[in-house]
């Protein structure tokens, strides 16, 4: 049987995955394995997929940088008329 | 506060939001006026000022359209602007932003609508979502929170990370960002 780990980094969030290759012939303490290191992917994919909340700096949220520009020339249709507000 | 002083000031962003998001214009119009008409018949009971207003206009009009996607199926977001009135032409080529940053003519925001909606319909939802009720919708970022139960924090960190990625998808409409 052929084990094969392979430690790969995710960018800055420092974390790492491991995948092992079992082959074909899966033997009982191969599927424990198997489920151990499913536990440590799944646990690996919600720290990947949180959101961890930092300061953003309000200059960086302008509206009027050139993106924002571009939403403002692009999105700046004009609105229905306004219906007849009676009983 | 008047209901149509209300309209003037909240329909032309609610209206774009809505296209934003990802309905067509002609949906967007409906969706509006009938959040006004709502509006309108709640308009003894309605407390607070324009912002709170506001916010109810566009839960309204969010409740509106998820109620027409569930009836008819028709909303997905296909990333295009599906109004009839425009050409199907795709080759217009978006001559640059001029110097002076303007865009000059309707085929340029034609162009740049379609180019922004693609880039939208790539972000993850909450990235989008946070993004167009902050730059389309106009929304402060504490209102947002509110529409969105989540913090100011989150708000603030989800717009950036939408900037972000939209800066990455749109580089090659040679703009600096």
């Amino acid at each position: 049987m052929e084990i094969n780990v392979n430690v790969n980094g995710f960018g800055n969030m420092g974390l790492g995955s491991v995948n092992a290759d079992f082959g074909t012939a899966a033997k009982p303490h191969d599927v424990q394995a198997t489920k151990s290191l499913n536990v440590k992917s799944t646990a690996i994919d919600a720290l990947r997929n949180s959101e961890p909340v930092a300061e953003v700096p309000d200059a960086a949220l302008s509206r009027d940088d050139a993106l924002g520009n571009l939403v403002k020339a692009a999105f700046n249709l004009p609105p229905p008329a306004m219906p007849a507000f009676t009983e | 506060m008047k209901v149509e002083e209300l309209y003037k000031a909240i329909a032309p962003k609610l209206t774009n939001w809505l296209v934003a998001s990802g309905s067509g214009y002609h949906e967007a119009c409906d969706i509006v006026q009938n959040t006004f008409l709502k509006i309108w018949k709640m308009r003894d009971d309605l407390r607070g000022d324009a912002e709170s207003v506001s916010g109810l206009a566009f839960t309204i009009a969010r409740n509106l359209r998820k109620n027409l996607a569930r009836d008819n199926s028709r909303l997905t977001f296909v990333g295009e602007i599906r109004d009839p009135d425009e050409s199907d032409d795709t080759t217009t080529k978006y001559s640059a932003i001029s110097e002076d940053k303007s865009v000059h003519t309707a085929s340029d925001a034609k162009y740049l609508r379609r180019r922004l909606s693609e880039a939208f319909a790539k972000l993850p939802p909450i990235l989008r979502e946070a993004y167009t009720l902050f730059q389309v919708g106009e929304m402060s970022i504490h209102e947002i929170a509110n529409q969105t139960g989540v913090s100011e924090n989150l708000v603030k960190v989800r717009i950036f990370r939408a900037k972000e990625k939209l800066q990455e998808i749109l580089a090659d409409l040679r703009v600096t960002f």
